[in-house]
């Protein structure tokens, strides 16, 4: 695959943003169907479109994205993921874990309703989170329902383990020195204590 | 009202090496899984670009772009929590700009509706006569943060090409380092995507939701 340089790496509109659409959308496509005016076919816009719908317009669906200024490069990768929306989602912290369930505190991320418990089969768990199960652990339980490449829609439950890297030796330094000031500023370690 | 398509990606402005961007890494660092990993479809991996998707999760790096995104709800915040690990442990990688965007395609119920939302956003009566047939194709606004860090809120509107008729809505929460001059690591841009991200979503979900509510009803 050729990289289009002048595209790529000297057009200054796209240095100044962060809503990321320069490979996605130029170059392979991705859930907003192209951005660049350049890319967009003037018959899908509000008001003109039902001839598109209704098949008046001599474009087929193959040319419908080339029209105006023909793309440098034009590479459709195809969605690996699969769509999902989610109906419901929670935060959760495992709490005790047994051979075959688990039990954990339920934070609804979705509306604002009081915490829960609940039991989860060890088997809903990836294998790839399998070493992620201990007590103290994060994971998102969502429901919703899954839209496969081929648009196979069916309901799903998900549960996906959180993944941070380890802390390290600077970091827990300045645990341990916010600890410290945060215990100064209270009075501990300085206060005698009240049985004495 | 849920959607029927949804993006979410974290977009990071800075310098960087995409080479080393390789799901590989990943997976050694403990930010994805092996059989992730293994599964992972590699488009590119270069040292001007690397892209590439596994099961939930797609990455694009270029020399001054990093983008996360997924377009699987319910693993919006395992992107959070990849981009938090990822530029915790590249640590020294200057990040000057973040945006934390969110796209969803809505169905609407009727042809007439989508119509009435396209002139409710962008009435026709200044085109007409200048040209035939005006309708709208993108329509973006732009608000001011109402925190406290440099940036602004970007909303963009357009008829959906996934679904149709459909909308589609995106929300660019963009995010700037104070001093992007004199930045030497990922510090700053990491603290304020711990410190915002839930905020974020949900004043996305608002916008987005207000702004279907506003322009499809009568």
């Amino acid at each position: 695959m050729s990289i289009p340089q002048t595209a790529l790496f000297e057009d200054e509109r796209y240095r100044e943003d962060s809503i990321g659409n320069l490979l996605s959308d130029q170059f392979k496509g991705n859930s907003r169907g192209g951005r660049n005016s350049r890319f967009l076919n003037p018959l899908q816009t509000f008001d003109t479109y039902s001839d598109a719908l209704l098949g008046n317009s001599s474009l087929n669906d193959s040319n419908r994205d080339f029209i105006g200024d023909h793309p440098l490069l034009w590479y459709e990768a195809s969605n690996e993921q699969g769509e999902c929306i989610a109906l419901q989602q929670w935060e959760c912290v495992v709490l005790d874990i047994g051979p075959e369930y688990f039990s954990a505190r339920l934070h609804d991320l979705t509306a604002d309703n009081p915490e829960e418990e609940a039991e989860f089969s060890v088997e809903d768990i990836k294998e790839d989170d399998l070493d992620l199960l201990r007590s103290g652990a994060v994971f998102y339980w969502s429901v919703g329902y899954y839209t496969s490449t081929s648009g196979q829609k069916m309901r799903t439950s998900i549960i996906k383990f959180r993944r941070l890297p380890a802390w390290c030796e600077r970091e827990l330094a300045l645990i341990e020195q916010g600890a410290k000031e945060l215990g100064r500023a209270i009075g501990w370690g300085s206060q005698k204590s009240p049985s004495r | 009202m849920h959607a029927h398509n949804y993006g979410h990606s974290i977009v990071l402005i800075g310098n960087f090496n995409p080479k080393i961007f390789h799901p590989a890494w990943f997976s050694a660092q403990g930010l994805i899984g092996k059989k992730e990993e293994e599964g992972a479809k590699i488009e590119i991996v270069h040292s001007d670009l690397s892209l590439f998707s596994a099961d939930w999760l797609s990455i694009e790096v270029l020399h001054d772009r990093f983008k996360a995104s997924t377009t699987q709800q319910p693993y919006s915040d395992a992107v959070r929590d990849l981009v938090l690990g990822t530029f915790t442990i590249l640590r020294h990688t200057p990040l000057t700009m973040m945006g934390i965007n969110i796209e969803k395609h809505f169905r609407v119920n009727s042809e007439d509706i989508w119509h009435k939302a396209g002139r409710k956003l962008a009435p026709k009566e200044p085109w007409e006569g200048l040209i035939n047939e005006p309708g709208m194709l993108s329509l973006t606004m732009q608000g001011q943060r109402s925190d406290t860090y440099k940036g602004f809120i970007r909303v963009t509107a357009e008829p959906s090409r996934k679904v149709r008729p459909g909308l589609f809505f995106q929300v660019n929460d963009h995010y700037e380092a104070a001093d992007r001059g004199n930045i030497l690591g990922s510090d700053e841009i990491v603290s304020i995507l711990k410190a915002s991200w839930q905020t974020s979503c949900k004043n996305a979900d608002v916008i987005i939701s207000g702004l279907y509510e506003r322009i499809t009803t009568q």
